[in-house]
């Protein structure tokens, strides 16, 4: 393989030719300028990748266009060829020299127009990237009554153009990583400079540089890559769709990572605390937010204990219910042949059908499965006597509350554990639901998000710093003068602090 | 690895052995109310009869949206020495076992509670156990006991869910013709004060619960009526609101007595131990008559009415006061508790010999009635 | 990033819920019985004792910065008597284990699952416990945190329960016992409180150094305040002779909660299983420790395996008393006489020791 491009076009052509054997939508693109001396040229790009009306404007166009390469005389051709053509010969924004063919074939691959110069040893890459691409439109998963309205799309550029709009500081660092063997998606790492703690961001760097994939397809892929615990059922890097959810975890002092193709952006550290909040809260006033923060941490305890208490009640402790209750729960049992924990699979199952179904399926078939599954199976059901009412709404309840955290692995995760409380609360009753609990407080305990722990600020780091004004509840802004203490910011203060109350 | 093994043991170790404890709701019997009399199979000591124990538990299958059934109670009933083994020797004949845990109430009759044996081997069962609820009520029934449970199998109308039993003692109760006990108050009335008043059941002409069986050191030791029960609700505080009918003027005067405080001292430097009752309370007039010349417009009126009621009460309190320091011997105002919590001294002297201190101790009342409202009436 | 860090506040909720553990529900009882109903002495005494000694602890490791519990006592002991002393320790935190585990499956089994074998209990306790106890004391600091506010949760929530139905009047008449019980009531609290020379492996990790004798103080105070509380409210619920002569005043408590009006009613459960969780917190910082002894005395680089293979030792321990009125007798007494070793006298020999040989070396 060659290293260097030649000084002959025609064996340049030769080389891409060759290596892109089985690309027929390579085009070559041959054009001679130059009156007195004509000069040959290959502009060389994918269809289809590259901005085409651009590259026959400002690239093809501009040269064949320009009078200073008519004019070329013999003595100036063989130093300034190049130099006049990056001068004068092309009007596009974004140039760049290169004589190395795997920088070429990137670019090109990249959408990127190359263009070749006869018996020049360097080639010129120019910023052509275009093709199709989705505009920017609303989230599709974090939509909020009342703040911006812009979402990620699949382009990495205006991924970071939409967050430098939001930190117009030079201290945004915005550091590109090729990650994929094949693929060769382009990562970028954004942080700010004198926020981000070094450890945290070398951490990140090191880890994306260790991957070792063909390729990367989307962000969720990279997360995977670069967890700490990959066995974990919860996500130990939080991902957004929003640039004013990114913008805000870089004023945090987080790290963030986008990916080219993947409108998502991935956050680390995630703890807890950041993934029980929504960037919603800092758009609501504050009492409202800080109720709907603890109604969310009293709905991540909803997805998963209901059912399993309902079988431990049931089946176990019938003595730990009021009496009046436990009388009315016997009658409404009366009928169902099954035991509570059979009752309950039968229905987290049922569940979980509609869930997978009405997600496969959008539109208005989706919203058909939402009302056959919901209201004629579980009525159905109810009236043949196979689950109890109660247990009906329990599935409902806990299913609801599945959906009120804004991070939906994160959710998912609680809803995998549900499983394993089931089992334990169907073999020991309430015992089993408290070991289960305590599993879980120890694995939370045990996960760290990037060295940072995955629990905190509940145990106990970052207390000092009042984080918890910004996890359990969200103080009004007044209050957060500093930022989160999680992450190490190297400066924390985040604005004065008012003396007067 | 060693993780995935271990988790595979436990699981294993779970599945391959079932759920002991596994038993669903519905296959459960929950009784609320346990009747106790004594055996009627001849033994040769009268000392060493078993009990004949009776359970009533709701039907479930009368309850909830669609009754398949109309009878809301089953009973079901054993010969047994204790509750505990009673529920074993059910369990032998009904296909469901016997929970007890919403067990909250204890009937005993009188041939029971009357042997102290009994009623010490009865106890001790309900508290021993770790599944009773401690706040099980207790009640005593001059009758058998569990023709009580079948009465209230009559008298449909009143019946609820959770037995009419509990429901007449949870009752928020207008007058306090009986004062409910739970178990373990009983146990620690016997600690404190060594008397008790369990309420007393009566069966005719419809189940009712009036006045209560005295308890001294978990023997029997005699009825009380209602009105004693209210008077001694009244001074040991238990009570917040009483009615009252006076005479005043030729008519009729009923009054509604709130805010009951009765506050106990000892007085000191007395010859013979002295306690002095303070009895105040708010009182509220509900029926007078109606006569032009029979208003209560001045505060003289109010003031004759507050001393006629007053009198009217201490009248009573003293004859409280009499039986109980008389033929009962009770101390159940919790005199001797009072010694022991605030006069330590005094009680080291008198704790001994209580039982023949008590009859002769003076006990002082004074009884203030203030009335606030005179209704919606002028008159 | 590496070596792990524990904050202050995880100190004293890593203190609090190590110390507030087993004793608990059996404490009143104890104490009624030694001290009617003046128990609320000794708590008081021995948490005044226990400070001194506490800054004891802080100042052996003040006097040897940025060393660990076993190089001090390897460099002021001797390397023979510091294995003496490590073995006694790993003895008591073996029995402390198995006794806490067996009584944990009693209550269990008698409260809530009857019927299933105890060795299932025990052993899955033993084993959730190893989940966290094999990771280092920054991770079990953690769980303690988290689990910090059940602790002062369960205290408040069975003090607030059984409000409406208290007679505070029963606390009277105080001062009215035999003073010469007191040095058995001082036994009793003192074994209550047993658990904080887990600051012996936690102090070398501390973030803040400077203000971890008030850190550690602080939580000694809570934790006798809670006691206070606890103590005072059994009172107010029950007779004298009831707490003499209930092995469990505080799951009685429970027991008697109903309140119809605000739904609840048979709370124990609930109690039981909260309990369990605030049992955890005390097992697991022993356990670790005693793996972590484990491991100093084998020289091993880890103390993972050794919490391993602790498990069926534990296991089989807990599971030898025959019954829970030999379990008593037996175990407490071992386990009260160790304790007066470990928690007062090795922390003072050490500490004496130490300025000794700091002076001689002056």
């Amino acid at each position: 393989m060659l290293k260097n491009i030649s000084k002959n076009i025609a064996a340049n052509i030769q080389y891409i030719k060759e290596e892109f054997k089985g690309s027929d939508d390579l085009i070559i693109r041959n054009i001679e300028v130059g009156d007195i001396l004509p000069i040959k040229l290959a502009v060389v790009f994918i269809d289809g990748l590259i901005n085409s009306e651009y590259v026959a404007e400002y690239v093809i166009g501009s040269l064949l266009s320009e009078e200073e390469l008519k004019s070329f005389t013999v003595e100036g051709y063989k130093t300034t060829i190049l130099e006049s053509i990056k001068e004068h010969g092309l009007y596009s924004t974004e140039i760049k020299d290169e004589s190395q063919w795997e920088p070429i074939i990137d670019a090109i691959l990249s959408g990127d127009t190359v263009l070749l110069i006869d018996n020049s040893p360097t080639g010129i890459i120019i910023g052509t990237r275009g093709g199709p691409g989705r505009s920017v439109g609303e989230p599709q998963t974090e939509t909020v009554i009342r703040g911006p309205r812009d979402g990620f799309t699949e382009t990495l550029k205006h991924n970071t153009t939409m967050v430098r709009r939001r930190i117009r500081d030079t201290r945004l660092n915005v550091r590109m990583h090729k990650v994929g063997r094949r693929s060769k998606t382009s990562v970028a790492v954004l942080y700010i400079d004198d926020i981000a703690d070094e450890k945290l961001v070398n951490e990140v760097i090191k880890r994306i540089e260790d991957v070792d994939i063909d390729a990367i397809l989307d962000s969720s892929m990279l997360e995977n890559l670069i967890e700490d615990n990959y066995l974990s059922p919860f996500p130990q890097i939080e991902n957004t769709e929003r640039p004013d959810a990114v913008s805000a975890s870089l004023y945090e002092g987080r790290v963030a990572l986008l990916v080219d193709n993947s409108p998502f952006a991935l956050l680390v550290p995630a703890t807890i605390g950041t993934l029980m909040q929504s960037s919603e809260d800092y758009y609501t006033r504050w009492i409202e937010a800080s109720l709907v923060r603890i109604f969310r941490i009293i709905g991540s305890f909803l997805i998963f204990l209901p059912g399993p208490l309902y079988v431990a009640l049931t089946a176990y402790h019938p003595g730990l219910l009021p009496t009046k209750l436990i009388y009315f729960l016997a009658a409404s049992r009366i009928n169902v042949p099954f035991p509570a924990i059979i009752e309950a699979f039968l229905m987290e199952t049922t569940m979980e059908l509609i869930r997978e179904a009405g997600t496969r399926i959008s539109g208005p078939i989706g919203t058909t499965i939402g009302i056959v599954g919901g209201l004629i199976i579980g009525q159905a059901a109810v009236e043949a006597g196979i689950v109890s009412p109660l247990m009906i709404i329990i599935i409902a309840v806990s299913t609801i509350a599945t959906f009120v955290l804004p991070s939906y692995d994160f959710s998912a995760g609680f809803r995998i554990v549900k499983f394993g409380f089931y089992i334990l609360a169907g073999f020991l009753g309430l015992y089993g639901i408290t070991i289960g609990m305590i599993l879980l407080m120890g694995h939370f305990a045990k996960l760290n998000s990037f060295g940072i722990p995955y629990s905190s600020p509940y145990s106990g780091l970052g207390i000092d710093e009042g984080d918890i004004k910004d996890t359990l509840v969200k103080a009004p802004i007044q209050r957060l003068w500093l930022r989160p203490g999680f992450t190490h910011p190297k400066n924390i203060q985040r604005m004065r602090r008012d003396k007067k109350k | 690895m060693k993780k995935t093994i271990l988790i595979l043991l436990i699981l294993t170790l779970i599945f391959t052995t079932a759920c002991w404890d596994m038993i669903e709701l519905e296959d459960r019997l929950l009784p609320y109310t346990v009747a106790i009399d004594l055996s009627r199979e001849d033994t040769e000591e009268a000392d060493e009869k078993e009990l004949f124990i009776c359970f009533s538990y709701p039907n479930i299958n009368a309850l909830g949206k669609n009754p398949t059934q109309e009878d809301l109670t089953y009973i079901i009933n054993s010969n047994a020495d204790s509750i505990f083994e009673a529920t074993s020797e059910i369990s032998s004949r009904v296909h469901n076992p016997v929970f007890l845990k919403h067990l909250n109430v204890v009937v005993m009759s009188e041939e029971v509670f009357s042997n102290e044996k009994y009623v010490r081997q009865v106890l001790d069962g309900l508290k021993r156990d770790f599944i009773i609820n401690k706040m099980i009520h207790l009640l005593v029934t001059k009758e058998s006991a569990h023709e009580l449970l079948l009465k209230k199998l009559e008298s449909k109308r009143q019946e609820t869910i959770e037995g009419l039993l509990s429901t007449l003692l949870l009752n928020e109760q207008k007058s306090t013709s009986f004062t409910p006990i739970r178990l373990n108050e009983f146990i620690q009335y016997m600690d404190h004060q060594r008397v008790a008043i369990v309420p007393l059941a009566i069966p005719e002409p419809e189940i009712a619960l009036e006045g209560g069986g005295l308890f001294k050191d978990y023997e029997f030791i005699g009825y009380i009526e209602k009105e004693d029960n209210r008077n001694i609700a009244i001074l040991t505080n238990k009570s917040n609101n009483e009615d009252i009918d006076i005479e005043y003027d030729g008519s009729k005067i009923s009054l509604q007595l709130l805010e009951i405080k009765a506050k106990k001292k000892l007085v000191k430097n007395q010859e013979v131990l002295t306690i002095k009752y303070n009895v105040e309370m708010d009182a509220q007039i509900h029926q007078y008559i109606i006569d032009p010349s029979k208003k209560i417009d001045s505060t003289k009126v109010l003031d004759d009415i507050e001393k006629k009621a007053s009198e009217v009460l201490k009248e009573d309190f003293a004859t409280t006061l009499e039986k109980l320091q008389g033929e009962l011997n009770a101390d159940t105002l919790g005199i001797l508790e009072y010694l022991y919590k605030f006069h330590p001294k005094i009680y080291k002297e008198v704790e001994g010999d209580w039982d023949s201190i008590f009859p002769y101790i003076n006990i002082d009342l004074d009884v203030k009635v203030n009335i606030r409202r005179r209704g919606l009436s002028e008159y | 990033m590496k070596d792990p860090k524990i904050s202050n506040i995880q100190i004293r909720a890593i203190l609090v819920s190590t110390i507030i553990g087993i004793g608990i529900l059996s404490l009143p009882n104890q104490l009624a019985t030694a001290m009617d109903k003046d128990g609320w002495i000794p708590i008081v005494l021995s948490g005044l004792l226990i400070i001194p000694m506490i800054i004891i602890i802080n100042k052996i490791f003040e006097a040897n910065p940025g060393k660990d519990f076993f190089m001090i006592g390897n460099e002021t002991l001797g390397k023979f008597f510091f294995t003496i002393i490590l073995i006694i320790y790993l003895t008591y935190y073996i029995a402390v284990c198995s006794y806490i585990s067996r009584l944990l499956g009693e209550l269990i089994k008698g409260f809530l699952l009857p019927e299933t074998p105890i060795q299932l209990i025990v052993f899955l306790f033993i084993l959730s416990s190893s989940y966290v106890a094999v990771s280092e004391i920054n991770i079990i600091a953690r769980v303690s945190y988290l689990i910090y506010p059940i602790v002062i949760g369960f205290g408040v929530l069975l003090f607030l329960v059984s409000l409406p139905g208290s007679d505070f009047t029963n606390i009277l008449p105080v001062f009215q016992s035999d003073l010469s019980q007191l040095p058995e009531g001082m036994k009793v609290a003192l074994f209550s409180f047993a658990g904080f020379e887990v600051l012996f492996f936690t102090i070398p990790f501390v973030e803040d150094n400077r203000r971890m004798t008030k850190t550690s103080i602080s939580a000694i105070v809570i934790v006798t305040g809670l006691y206070l509380v606890l103590f005072l409210v059994t009172l107010t619920q029950f007779s004298i002779q009831q707490i003499k002569s209930d092995p469990f005043p505080l799951l009685m408590i429970a027991k008697l909660i109903d309140l119809p009006g605000f739904f609840l009613q048979n709370l124990d459960g609930l109690v039981m299983s909260i309990w369990v969780a605030v049992i955890f917190s005390t097992f697991t910082p022993l356990y670790y420790s005693s793996g972590k002894i484990l491991s100093k005395l084998f020289k091993t680089k880890t103390h993972a395996i050794f919490i391993l293979i602790l498990v069926p030792v534990i296991y089989f321990i807990a599971l030898r008393p025959k019954s829970i009125v030999e379990l008593n007798t037996l175990m407490s007494s071992v386990v009260n006489y160790l304790s007066g070793v470990v928690v007062l006298i090795v922390p003072i020999i050490l500490f004496v020791v130490g300025r000794i040989r700091g002076r001689n070396k002056q």
